[in-house]
C-alpha cells in the first residue's frame, strides 16, 4: 500500500500497479519475447535454406517450429497489445486506472513468469515439440519422448499460468470500460481502440476459458495417467476413440476466437491512425464497430473449418463454411472504411500511416488468400501446407505491423520525445519489403508441406529468398530499437500531441501524462471533453471499496487510490517455483507439495490477521490448528511415501512444494493487505449502473468459469457420444475388459451423489444465511437467547464450511472405495477420466472455497462485515462464487451418478 | 434481498427436487423410457440451477445486463457441447 | 478420357463401371484458377485504389512551427476530426454498403460454385470407386491393406485411370494422408476412419506425404505411390489372381523391383 517510489527507482517496477507502469512492462517484455520468437523464426528459415535441413535435428526443428508458435502468439502478440490497452484505455475513457490495479500487476507479473517457465521448459531436456496447435495424442507423455517429457509439462503449466493471467486482465478490462467511463460517453462513444479491447477482452474470457479445460485436461493426462487421450495398456499406448477429435475441437473452439484476439486490437489502433493521419473522421464508424462485434460473436461458431478433413460430417462442415464465409463479410466492411476515410483526407505520410497502409496491404492480402481457404474444396488440398502458413502469416503478422505502426504512434505521447521520422520511414521500408519476399514466396511454393524441411528442389531458389526476406525483417527491428533508444535521449520534446487531427482524449493530456491521468476530472457531460475541477466531484465517503482486500473502515475525506502493492510480484513468482516443480514431479508425489500447502495457509491467516487487525482469538486458533494440520498431513505423507523418502526426494519436489507454501503464504498476504480503490464516481456506467466493480467482476469471472466446467462437461457428452450414449455403462462394467468389478457398478451409485447434493445445497443455504445475518440490524432473539449478528455471521460460515468439509469427506470415502478398492483408477477407462477430473475439478473449486471461508471466517470473528460502517459485500461475492459451484454440482449430479 | 422465509422455501423445494431425481432412476423409470426420463431429470436439475441463481444469486434483483453476462457463458458451452456432439452423430 | 467399356474389361475384378468426368486434379484445378483470377483481380482492384487514395489526397504541407505534423484547417465542407470531440461518422455510408454489397456478391457466388464441386468430391462424383485401399497411418509410414487382403508398408501400387477410395485411419497419432499431385488428402485419426479417393490420369511415380506433424520423424514420413499403365496391370491380371492377395503380392513385388531397376521408366508419364 501507499505511494509510488520515482520510476528510476527498481523497486518501483516491482511494486507498482498504475496501469501505465503496466503497460510499459507489458510493452517492453512482450518485445523480449518477439526477439526470442524471431530468434527462432530465423532458425526455421537457416534449416529451410536447402530441402532436408541444415542445422536443426527433427527434434530440434519441431521444438523451434512450437515454440516459435507459442510464443509468438501468446507471449508476443496479445500482451504486447495489451501493453497499450493497459496504457491507453483508461485515458482513452476517462478513467484514473483500471478497475482492479493491484490484479492488473497480477496479470502481468504471472504473464512474465509463465514466460519464464515457458523459456524454463527448454533447459528440462526439451521443450513441447507438437506444434502450437498440440493435436493429441501426440501431446500426451505416452507419444512424446522421454527426454522431452518434464520439459513439454513445463510448457503446458506455463500455458495455463498464462491464461490466468488472460482471465483475470479480461475481467479487469471489462469491469473498467463498462464502469469507469467519463460522464457522457456512452459505449459507442469510446474511440475505437478501446471498442476493439472491448470486443477483444470479451471474447478472451471466454476462449481462453475453452483452452484451460482443455490443458487441464491434458495435464491431468500427463500426472495422473487419466486417459482422455491415450490409454496406456499392457501392449504399449493406444489413442482413444475420441480423444484425437475431442482435442481439436475444444482447441479450435478457443482458436479461432484466438486469431481475432490477436488482430482486433491492431485493428483497432488501425482505425484511429488512418482516422489521425487522414485528418478525415471514420466512414461509417458505427458500421464499423457493429461489424467487429459480429465477427466476435460469430468467431465462436466457425471452429470446424479448421477441422473440414477430419472425421466430422458433410453437414456440420457446409453449417461451418457458411459461417465461416459470412464472417469474412464484416472484414470487407471494414477494410472499405477504412479506405474510404482516405478520400479527401489531409493525408500525412508519416511512419504510423506508412505502417497502416502496408499493414492493409498485407491484410487485404491475407483475407483473399483465407477466402480460398474457405472453399472447402480447396482447403482440402491446402491443408497441412505453406498456403496455410502463408495466409495466417499475413494475417497475424499484418497485427504485428500494425502493432509496429502503433508504437511509432504513441511513442510521443508515452514518452514525451519524438522518434526520428527518417529511420522510421528506413524501418518502413525494410519491413515490408522484408515481410513480403519472406511471406509472399510461401505462397508460390505452396506445396511445401508444413513444419517439414524437405521440400521439392525447384522450391529451393524461392525458400532462399524467404530466408533472405526473413533477415531483412528482422533487420528492420535494429532500427526501430536504435532509433527509440536514441530518440528517447534527444531534445525533441513533445507537449499533449505532436499529431493533428487527434480525437480521443489521450491527446488532451501531457507527454507523459501524469500518474492520476487528467488535470481535472474528465467528462463529457456537455458533448465534449472537459475537465472538471476534482474538488468539486470526489468528497463523500460512501461508496469505498477494494480489490478484493478488506475495506477501509471510513474512506478518508479526500480519497486517494494506494498504486503500490508487493504482494501481485511475489504471488505470481511462486507460479514459477511451483510449475518448474509439478513438471517434473510423479503422480505419487504430486499431491503433497500442495497439502503441506494447506497449513500453511491456516498460520499465514493467523499471522497476517493479527498483523492486520489485532491479534483475536481466531488468529491464534489458526496458528495453533496449523500444527496438528502439518503433523496429520506428516502422518499421511508416511503412511503413503515414507518420511524417510523425504532425503531421496528430486529437486522437482522441493521447488513445487516450496512454491506452493510461499504461494499460500502470499496469497494470505494478498488478501488482508488494505488496498484503497475507491469506487468510481460521476461515471458513464451503463448497463451496470447498480451493480459495484467486484460484483461486475466476479460475474464475468462466473461467465468464463461456466465455459470451463462447460468444457469439461462437453468433454465428458462428446466422448460419451462417441463411445454410444446408453453403452457407457457398459464400459466399466464389462469384467473381461477391465478389472472393474462388475458389481460395484451394477447399479448407478446414486446414494452418495445424492448425499453430496443435499451437502451442497445445505452448504448453499447457511451462505445465504450468513449474508443476511451480516446485513441484519437486529440481533437474533428466541425467547430468552439472543445470539448477535457477528455471532450469527460467524457460526453461518462455519456451518458453510462443515457442509463443504462433509463433502469432501463424502466424496473421499467413495474415490477411496472406487480407486482402491473396485481398481477403478484414473486412466483404467476413459468413463473413469471424465468420472474423476471432472468431479475432481468441481472438488477442487470446493476447496478453493472452503480456503476462501477460513479468511471470511476470521474476518467476521473480529468484526468486520457486520454492524454499521461494515459492508457485508465480501460475504456476498464469496456466496456468488459458491452458489455457482453448486449449481455445476446440481448438473454433475444426474450427469455422473444417475443418467 | 427476500426474506428468509423464502430461502427457506426454496432450500426445502430444492431438497425435494433432488430427491425425487434420485428416486425416479430407483423406481426404475431409467430401464424402461431411458430418454424420456432423462429429459425429465435433467429439467428438475436446470428448474434447481434457476431457483439458486435466481434467489440465492439474487439474479431476479439485478440488472438484467447481469443475467445476459452469465447467459453468454451458458451459451458458448451449448454452441460447443452441441456443434461438436452434432459433428460426430 | 475414361472408355467406360473398356476399364470393364481391363479391369474385371473391379467392380462398377467408372464413368468419372473429373478427377480431383481437374477439379482442384480448375477452382484453383478460378479462385486465383478473381483472387487477383479483386487484390489489384482494392489494393489500387488503396494506394491510389492514399497518394492523391496526401498533402505537401510542411510541419507546423514547433510540431511535428502540419497546421490544422478546417478548409472545405469536409468535417475533420476535433480533439475531444464525441466520435462520430464521415458521409460515405451509401458507399460502403454498396462495395460490401459488390464483395459479399463475389464472395458468395465462388463459395456456391465451390460448393456444388464439394458435393462432388465428397460422393465420389456418384460412383463406386474401382478398388478400396485402407491407410492406416503409424510412426512414421503408411500400411496398406488393398481389398484383396493383400497388406504391406512399402509403396502403394494402383492401376492408372482407376478410381480409387481410401479409408484412412491412425495406429497411433494423428496424420494426414495426401498424395502430392493427385489431391488426395485425408487426416489419419487414431479410432477415427475417413475417407477420400484419387484417380490418377498419368501414370508414372507419386509421393505420399503426412501433413500433420506426428512426431520426430515426421519430416521423413514419405513414401513413393507407383501409379502403373493400365497395360502393366491388365497384363499382371492375366498372369496373376489379383483376388488372392498371395498371387497379388508375387505381382507386387516383382513390379516394385522391375520399378527400382528402372525397367518401367520409359512406361511413366510422371517422374520424380
Amino acid at each position: 500500500m501507499g505511494d509510488l517510489p520515482p520510476r528510476s527507482s527498481v523497486k518501483r517496477w516491482l511494486v507498482t500497479t498504475n496501469h501505465k507502469d503496466i503497460g510499459i512492462l507489458y510493452l517492453l517484455t512482450s518485445v523480449f519475447f518477439l526477439v526470442v520468437a524471431g530468434v527462432l523464426a530465423l532458425l526455421i528459415r537457416i534449416q529451410l535454406l536447402q530441402s532436408g535441413g541444415t542445422i536443426l535435428s527433427d527434434a530440434g526443428y519441431n521444438q523451434v517450429v512450437t515454440s516459435h508458435g507459442f510464443l509468438m502468439i501468446f507471449w508476443f502478440l496479445s500482451p504486447f497489445a495489451f501493453g497499450f490497452a493497459n496504457y491507453f484505455v483508461p485515458l482513452q475513457i476517462g478513467a484514473d486506472d483500471l478497475a482492479f490495479p493491484r490484479l492488473n500487476a497480477m496479470s502481468y507479473w504471472l504473464y512474465l513468469f509463465s514466460g519464464v517457465l515457458v523459456l524454463g521448459s527448454f533447459f528440462q531436456g526439451a521443450t513441447f515439440m507438437g506444434g502450437w496447435t498440440a493435436y493429441a495424442p501426440l501431446n500426451v507423455p505416452s507419444y512424446i519422448p522421454d527426454f522431452g517429457q518434464v520439459g513439454s509439462f513445463a510448457t503446458i503449466l506455463a500455458l495455463i499460468a498464462f491464461i490466468g493471467s488472460v482471465t483475470i486482465g479480461s475481467v479487469n478490462f471489462l469491469t473498467t470500460i463498462y464502469r469507469m467511463r467519463a460522464k457522457g460517453l456512452r459505449m459507442r462513444d469510446i474511440p475505437l481502440f478501446s471498442i476493439s479491447i472491448l470486443v477483444t477482452v470479451w471474447m478472451m474470457l471466454f476462449a481462453f476459458a475453452a483452452y484451460l479445460a482443455a490443458l487441464i485436461i491434458l495435464s491431468s493426462d500427463h500426472l495422473l495417467h487419466t486417459s482422455f487421450f491415450a490409454l496406456e495398456t499392457g501392449s504399449g499406448p493406444e489413442a482413444t476413440d475420441s480423444g484425437s477429435l475431442l482435442w481439436t475441437h475444444i482447441f479450435w473452439f478457443f482458436g479461432h476466437p484466438e486469431v481475432y484476439i490477436v488482430f482486433f486490437p491492431a485493428l483497432g489502433v488501425l482505425g484511429e491512425m488512418v482516422q489521425t493521419f487522414s485528418g478525415r473522421r471514420l466512414v461509417g464508424r458505427k458500421w464499423f464497430i457493429i461489424a467487429m462485434a459480429l465477427v466476435g460473436i460469430q468467431s465462436f461458431i466457425v471452429w470446424m473449418h479448421h477441422m473440414f478433413l477430419t472425421a466430422i460430417s458433410l453437414e456440420i462442415k457446409t453449417v461451418m463454411m457458411v459461417t465461416t464465409v459470412a464472417i469474412s463479410l464484416p472484414f470487407d466492411l471494414m477494410v472499405f472504411s477504412l479506405i474510404y476515410t482516405m478520400i479527401k483526407g489531409k493525408i500525412r505520410w508519416k511512419t504510423p500511416f506508412l505502417f497502416s497502409l502496408g499493414a492493409l496491404v498485407i491484410f487485404i492480402i491475407g483475407g483473399i488468400t483465407g477466402v480460398f481457404l474457405g472453399a472447402i474444396v480447396l482447403d482440402y488440398s491446402f491443408r497441412g501446407t505453406y498456403w496455410v502458413v502463408a495466409h495466417f502469416h499475413y494475417v497475424m503478422a499484418s497485427s504485428a505491423v500494425i502493432l509496429i505502426g502503433a508504437v511509432y504512434y504513441w511513442f510521443p505521447k508515452m514518452t514525451g520525445k519524438m522518434y526520428n521520422e527518417f529511420l522510421g520511414k528506413v524501418h518502413f521500408a525494410m519491413a515490408f519489403i522484408g515481410f513480403n519476399l519472406l511471406y509472399f514466396p510461401m505462397f508460390i511454393v505452396w506445396e511445401t508441406p508444413r513444419r517439414i524441411f524437405h521440400y521439392n528442389s525447384g522450391f529451393t531458389m524461392w525458400h532462399q529468398t524467404a530466408t533472405a526476406g526473413a533477415f531483412l525483417f528482422a533487420a528492420s527491428f535494429l532500427v526501430m530499437f536504435y532509433n527509440l533508444a536514441k530518440s528517447l535521449y534527444s531534445d525533441r520534446h513533445v507537449g499533449e500531441s505532436p499529431w493533428s487531427y487527434v480525437a480521443s482524449p489521450e491527446w488532451a493530456v501531457s507527454s507523459p501524462p501524469p500518474l492520476e491521468n487528467f488535470p481535472g476530472k474528465p467528462s463529457f457531460a456537455s458533448g465534449e471533453l472537459n475537465f472538471l475541477d476534482r474538488a468539486e466531484t470526489d468528497g463523500g465517503v460512501e461508496d469505498a471499496a477494494t480489490d478484493g482486500g478488506v475495506e477501509e473502515t471510513l474512506a478518508p475525506p479526500e480519497e486517494h487510490a494506494d498504486h503500490a502493492s508487493w504482494w501481485p510480484f511475489l504471488t505470481a513468482s511462486s507460479v514459477v517455483l511451483t510449475g518448474f516443480g509439478l513438471a517434473g514431479l510423479s503422480v505419487s508425489h504430486f499431491v503433497w507439495p500442495f497439502l503441506f500447502a494447506i497449513p500453511a495457509f491456516v498460520a499465514a491467516l493467523g499471522v497476517h490477521g493479527a498483523r492486520q487487525d489485532g491479534f483475536a482469538q481466531i488468529h491464534g486458533i489458526y496458528m495453533m490448528l496449523s500444527f496438528p494440520l502439518l503433523a496429520l498431513f506428516f502422518i499421511f505423507f508416511h503412511i503413503g511415501i515414507g518420511i524417510g523418502e523425504l532425503a531421496s526426494m528430486s529437486a522437482y519436489f522441493w521447488a513445487a512444494l516450496v512454491g506452493a507454501v510461499w504461494g499460500a503464504y502470499t496469497l494470505a498476504g494478498i488478501g488482508y493487505e488494505s488496498f484503497e480503490v475507491p469506487e468510481p464516481k460521476m461515471a458513464e456506467q451503463w448497463p451496470f449502473e447498480s451493480v459495484e466493480n467486484t460484483k461486475l467482476g466476479m460475474w464475468t469471472f462466473i461467465a468464463s468459469d461456466i465455459i470451463v466446467f462447460g468444457a469439461f462437461i462437453g468433454a465428458y457428452i462428446f466422448t460419451r457420444i462417441e463411445y454410444g450414449w446408453q453403452e457407457w455403462w457398459k464400459l466399466a462394467k464389462d469384467p473381461a475388459a477391465h478389472t472393474m468389478a462388475e458389481q460395484a457398478l451394477e447399479h448407478h451409485p446414486v446414494l452418495p451423489g445424492l448425499i453430496n447434493t443435499y451437502l451442497l445445497l445445505a452448504s448453499s443455504f447457511t451462505v445465504v444465511l450468513a449474508l443476511s445475518a451480516a446485513r441484519r440490524t437486529e440481533d437474533y432473539s428466541i425467547g430468552p437467547f439472543s445470539i448477535s449478528n457477528r455471532s450469527a455471521t460467524v457460526t453461518f460460515l462455519g456451518l458453510t464450511f462443515g457442509g463443504a468439509a462433509f463433502f469432501l469427506v463424502n466424496k473421499g470415502i467413495e474415490w477411496v472405495d472406487l480407486f482402491v478398492h473396485q481398481g477403478w483408477t484414473f486412466g483404467v477407462d476413459v468413463m473413469s477420466s471424465t468420472f474423476y477430473l471432472t468431479t475432481g475439478m468441481h472438488a477442487l473449486h470446493v476447496i478453493i472455497g472452503m480456503l476462501v471461508m477460513l479468511f471470511l471466517i476470521a474476518r467476521a470473528w473480529t468484526g468486520a462485515y457486520v454492524g454499521e460502517g461494515e459492508d457485508a459485500s465480501t460475504i456476498e461475492y464469496f456466496g456468488l462464487y459458491w452458489h455457482f459451484v453448486d449449481i455445476v454440482w446440481l448438473f454433475l449430479f444426474p450427469l455422473f451418478y444417475i443418467l | 434481498m427476500a426474506s428468509t422465509k423464502t430461502y427457506t422455501a426454496i432450500f426445502v423445494v430444492l431438497m425435494a427436487l433432488s430427491t425425487t431425481q434420485a428416486a425416479v432412476e430407483w423406481l426404475g423409470f431409467l430401464e424402461d423410457y431411458y430418454w424420456e426420463t432423462l429429459g425429465v431429470i435433467m429439467v428438475l436439475s436446470t428448474m434447481k440451477a434457476l431457483a439458486v441463481a435466481g434467489y440465492y444469486m439474487h439474479l431476479r434483483d439485478e440488472p438484467r445486463s447481469i443475467t445476459y453476462v452469465a447467459m453468454a457463458g451458458l451459451i458458448g458451452f451449448l454452441a460447443l457441447t452441441a456443434g461438436a456432439s452434432y459433428s460426430i452423430i | 478420357m475414361l472408355g467406360s467399356g473398356a476399364i470393364q474389361t481391363l479391369l474385371p475384378r473391379l467392380g462398377a463401371v467408372a464413368t468419372l468426368s473429373r478427377t480431383q486434379v481437374d477439379i482442384f484445378s480448375r477452382l484453383y484458377l478460378v479462385f486465383l483470377g478473381m483472387g487477383t483481380l479483386v487484390g489489384v482492384v482494392v489494393i489500387s485504389y488503396l494506394v491510389y487514395n492514399a497518394y492523391k489526397y496526401r498533402t505537401d504541407a510542411p510541419d507546423a512551427d514547433g510540431k511535428y505534423d502540419v497546421e490544422e484547417v478546417q478548409d472545405d465542407d469536409v468535417v475533420r476530426p476535433k480533439l475531444g470531440e464525441m466520435p462520430s461518422s464521415s458521409k460515405g455510408g451509401k458507399k460502403l454498403f454498396l462495395s460490401f454489397g459488390i464483395s459479399a456478391v463475389i464472395v458468395l457466388g465462388l463459395i456456391i460454385y465451390s460448393y456444388s464441386l464439394l458435393l462432388y468430391v465428397e460422393d465420389t462424383g456418384d460412383v463406386e470407386p474401382d478398388m478400396e485401399v485402407n491407410v492406416e497411418g503409424f510412426q512414421f509410414a503408411w500400411a496398406y491393406e488393398y481389398d484383396n487382403g493383400f497388406e504391406t508398408t512399402d509403396e502403394l501400387v494402383v492401376p492408372n485411370e482407376a478410381v480409387v477410395g481410401l479409408e484412412v485411419t491412425s495406429r497411433d497419432v494423428m496424420h494426414n494422408y495426401g498424395i502430392r499431385g493427385l489431391r488426395a488428402k485425408s487426416d489419419a485419426i487414431p479410432g477415427q476412419t475417413t475417407e477420400t479417393w484419387f484417380q490418377a490420369d498419368e501414370s508414372g511415380e507419386y509421393q505420399a506425404i503426412c501433413f500433420e506433424l506426428c512426431g520426430n520423424g515426421h519430416s521423413n514420413m514419405r513414401e513413393d505411390v507407383l501409379v502403373v499403365p493400365t497395360s502393366v496391370w491388365e497384363q499382371g491380371q492375366e498372369e496373376y489372381d489379383f483376388d488372392d492377395p498371395e498371387e497379388f503380392g508375387e505381382w507386387y513385388q516383382q513390379t516394385l523391383e522391375a520399378w527400382q531397376n528402372g525397367e518401367l521408366d520409359n512406361q511413366l508419364e510422371v517422374t520424380n
